[in-house]
């Protein structure tokens, strides 16, 4: 599932841009508005997150969502992986952005 | 006499639950800084295999000034970085000049352990044609 959301890191070969998620594909990103599309597999995405991206669906790298992305959904999506991959303190926290 | 035993092989990997995962990257793209543009994560439980990766780059249009470019599929298992496929060279001023490296083995991805397709190109002006791949297969350890 193609999913905005927020970039991390600050585009150097030790902290390049990227997607915080442990697998994705297919970034393109819009490093000025802090952006990117990435290809999520849905089997990484609760419900709930996929029931918000497909509320307000994105076309651009510019356009900001008109409601931003919910700290609860932030915080079960980070849960959600941390129990997925279960690698012990490893943790990812994406934001729709 | 009859022999019989009860031991019974093990399923072969792809046959443990296996399933596909496949890290793409493909665009044109004009100069850029450092960009992770896929990312494969072993889950605890699982192990995979990265049976293909490769990358092929193009000059779509010319650079105005060369600069240094380079793509990666990379393994990390904690500090340690290994490039299974790297192309690390100047961009060109010829358009459809062409750099081509593919991953040679089968390398095993163990939990915790990754596998990254990354690009950079320092030149000014100009654009390149990307296309890096990487296709894994994730079975149950």
């Amino acid at each position: 599932m193609i999913i905005r959301l927020a970039l991390i890191g600050s585009g150097t070969q030790t902290d390049p841009f990227a997607i915080d998620l442990p697998t994705f594909s297919g970034v393109v990103t819009n490093e000025a508005t802090g952006r990117a599309f990435a290809d999520v597999p849905v089997s990484d995405i609760p419900a709930d997150v996929v029931a918000f991206v497909n509320a307000y669906p994105t076309f651009d790298l510019v356009t900001p969502l008109p409601v931003p992305f919910p700290q609860s959904l932030a915080n079960a999506w980070a849960e959600y992986l941390a129990r997925r991959y279960d690698l012990g303190n490893v943790r990812w926290h994406p934001v729709v952005f | 006499m009859k022999v019989t035993s009860y031991a019974v092989a093990r399923p072969a990997y792809y046959d443990r639950n296996g399933a596909t995962s496949v890290l793409v990257y493909s665009a044109t793209d004009v100069p850029h800084a450092v960009i992770t543009r896929a990312t494969f994560t072993t889950a605890t439980g699982k192990k995979a295999y990265i049976e293909m990766a490769a990358i092929f780059l193009r000059q779509e249009t010319a650079a105005t000034v060369v600069g240094r470019s380079f793509s990666v599929v990379r393994i990390t298992s904690g500090t340690d970085i290994m490039d299974m496929a790297r192309i690390d060279s100047n961009s060109s001023t010829v358009v459809n000049t062409s750099r081509v490296d593919h991953g040679v083995g089968q390398p095993t991805i163990y939990p915790g352990e990754t596998v990254i397709l990354r690009t950079y190109d320092g030149s000014t002006g100009g654009s390149i044609d990307y296309s890096l791949y990487a296709k894994i297969t994730t079975f149950d350890a």
